[in-house]
């Protein structure tokens, strides 16, 4: 039976549910997750993240801690200039999204 | 006076808000730049840190010019010596930081710092400061990168323009003209005196390739941010600290005070500032921030952040358009529907088609909706739509969504005419993928 595939939404930037995290990653030591080209950053408190660019889309993994938020000024929810997503303790693959264009396939300039 | 506050009385909490909105009113002030209380008070900042204040003060128009400036002089400057930043900020910062947290019991250092810092710093910092902070950097990035490798692209002369040109070179010569000397003056000789100033017309990039010549490598100076740095950030959040001290009446050692009292006047004062040991550029304040309802910049009508000398940003629904012939269409409601959808930039097509007249969207030639859905799981619905265009053999298909957290409706093309699976394929990923939750 094939397994569900789980995922979070932030924006132009996916997180999806994996059991652990593969081996031979290097621990980054920035908070920030993605960068969009307009300058607003997908940055995550509370949980650590390893850079590794496995295929066109996924481009790290996360480990979520407990209180893990993401952080934005778009994305998530509160009143004020940034915005606050909460992101389930696990360890997430992280996933950039591309807009498929009548020639080919180009990064979401977010 | 109270020495020490491990909890705050009602009538403290009550002021927060309108304390909060009285900086946030200090961090976006437009106009008249105070360089009285400038230069009246930077100068208590150096001496807490142990240092001799520069006699060379250099004021810029805008924070392009600064950083330029900023980055060419301290790299000539580096020979000697490095910059003071962090000795600044530990003398000041640090001390002052160290003051009030041991003077405030943890839990209302975080409550104050939750209801004023933070609401401060996301109305000032992060809607106006990211955004001038992210434009200059790529900018001096740009120009510098650019120019040490041997060429100036058109970056540097499409974005600086012949007023920054001049103003970064005589800002340049101010901070390290005539008092060069030592390794610096032999290195770079007369290059800085006569090529920077006079006979170089380009300023940036001449005075990147004077130095590149003195062996001199040229990289990011450090800045305040001065009053868009006042919610928090770097040497703490003033808005904070003022709270306790205005608010709370919080008594602190007069060096503290002293410490304290100056930086604030600095942040009230200017807008970016560049320390250094052998000089101080400061920026103006901008004549103009416009922003929207919620805050993001946002101006129809002119650049939404502009600085005296006219450098500025343009801004729909914080969005930032560097090309400005491309945001006065949208502005100005030229752009065709076709054009719209032409726009490389997703977030620019976003707010390019809320500006603009849906009945436009009738002019799409084969306009069709290939398929729907009422609710795409956050309350929102979904479609295909899709057009032709002449030149192009396949029709143009495009999943028109809206952003969950703030229903914002955006079109992100695709080559999938079902809207799931539209979804699904922009991340990799299939149909049958459980979108546990969206932000």
């Amino acid at each position: 039976m094939k397994i569900k595939i789980k995922a979070t939404r932030h924006g132009d930037l996916c997180l999806v549910h994996i059991d652990q995290l593969p081996e031979g990653l290097t621990l980054s030591s920035t908070p920030t997750l993605m960068q969009g080209v307009n300058g607003n950053n997908h940055d995550v408190k509370n949980g650590t993240a390893y850079f590794k660019d496995v295929d066109q889309f996924v481009f790290g993994y996360l480990v979520a801690l407990p209180g893990c938020q993401l952080i934005h000024p778009d994305h998530g929810s509160g009143d004020g200039a940034i915005k606050t997503a909460d992101i389930g303790e696990g360890v997430y693959e992280l996933r950039r999204q591309f807009e498929h264009k009548h020639e080919s396939m180009t990064p979401v300039l977010d | 006076m109270t020495k020490r506050i491990d909890k705050l009385t009602i009538e403290q909490t009550a002021a927060m808000p309108a304390f909060a909105k009285q900086w946030i009113d200090i961090g976006l002030k437009t106009g008249e730049t105070d360089w009285a209380t400038f230069d009246q008070n930077m100068p208590i900042c150096y001496e807490k840190a142990g240092l001799k204040y520069p006699t060379r003060v250099v004021r810029v128009s805008s924070p392009l010019v600064g950083a330029l400036a900023a980055s060419v002089a301290e790299a000539i400057w580096r020979k000697r010596r490095d910059a003071v930043r962090d000795a600044v900020d530990g003398a000041v910062g640090g001390a002052v930081g160290g003051a009030v947290d041991d003077a405030v019991g943890g839990a209302v250092d975080d409550a104050v710092g939750d209801a004023v810092g933070v609401a401060v710093d996301g109305a000032v910092r992060d809607a106006v400061d990211d955004a001038v902070r992210v434009a200059v950097r790529v900018a001096v990035r740009d120009a510098v990168g650019v120019a040490v490798d041997g060429a100036v692209g058109g970056a540097v002369d499409d974005a600086v323009g012949v007023a920054v040109r001049v103003a970064v070179r005589d800002a340049v010569g101010d901070a390290v003209g005539v008092a060069v000397d030592g390794a610096v003056r032999d290195a770079v000789g007369g290059a800085v005196g006569g090529a920077v100033r006079v006979a170089v017309g380009g300023a940036v990039l001449s005075a990147v390739q004077i130095a590149k010549k003195a062996g001199v490598s040229i990289g990011w100076h450090y800045w305040l941010g001065g009053q868009f740095w006042v919610g928090g950030w770097w040497w703490g959040a003033v808005s904070s600290v003022a709270f306790f001290m205005d608010v709370c009446k919080l008594k602190l050692a007069k060096d503290i005070v002293e410490r304290a009292s100056a930086y604030r006047k600095v942040c009230e004062s200017v807008n970016y500032i560049w320390p250094n040991r052998d000089f101080v550029m400061v920026c103006a304040r901008p004549t103009r921030i416009e922003k929207d309802a919620e805050g993001r910049l946002h101006s129809l009508s002119d650049m939404a952040i502009k600085y005296p000398d006219g450098w500025g940003l343009h801004y729909i629904h914080g969005v930032r358009f560097e090309d400005a012939g491309l945001w006065q269409s949208i502005a100005a409601g030229t752009l065709s529907a076709a054009e719209v959808f032409a726009i490389p930039n997703m977030e620019q097509r976003r707010v390019a088609y809320e500006c603009m007249d849906k009945l436009k969207m009738k002019e799409l030639p084969n306009f069709t909706i290939v398929d729907q859905v009422a609710d795409d799981g956050c309350g929102f619905p979904m479609q295909i739509i899709s057009f032709t265009l002449k030149g192009f053999n396949r029709p143009f298909l495009f999943l028109n969504g809206f952003c969950p957290s703030g229903g914002r409706e955006y079109f992100l093309e695709t080559q999938q005419s079902d809207c799931w699976e539209a979804k699904a394929a922009s991340f990799g990923l299939d149909r049958s993928v459980e979108w546990v939750a969206e932000y």
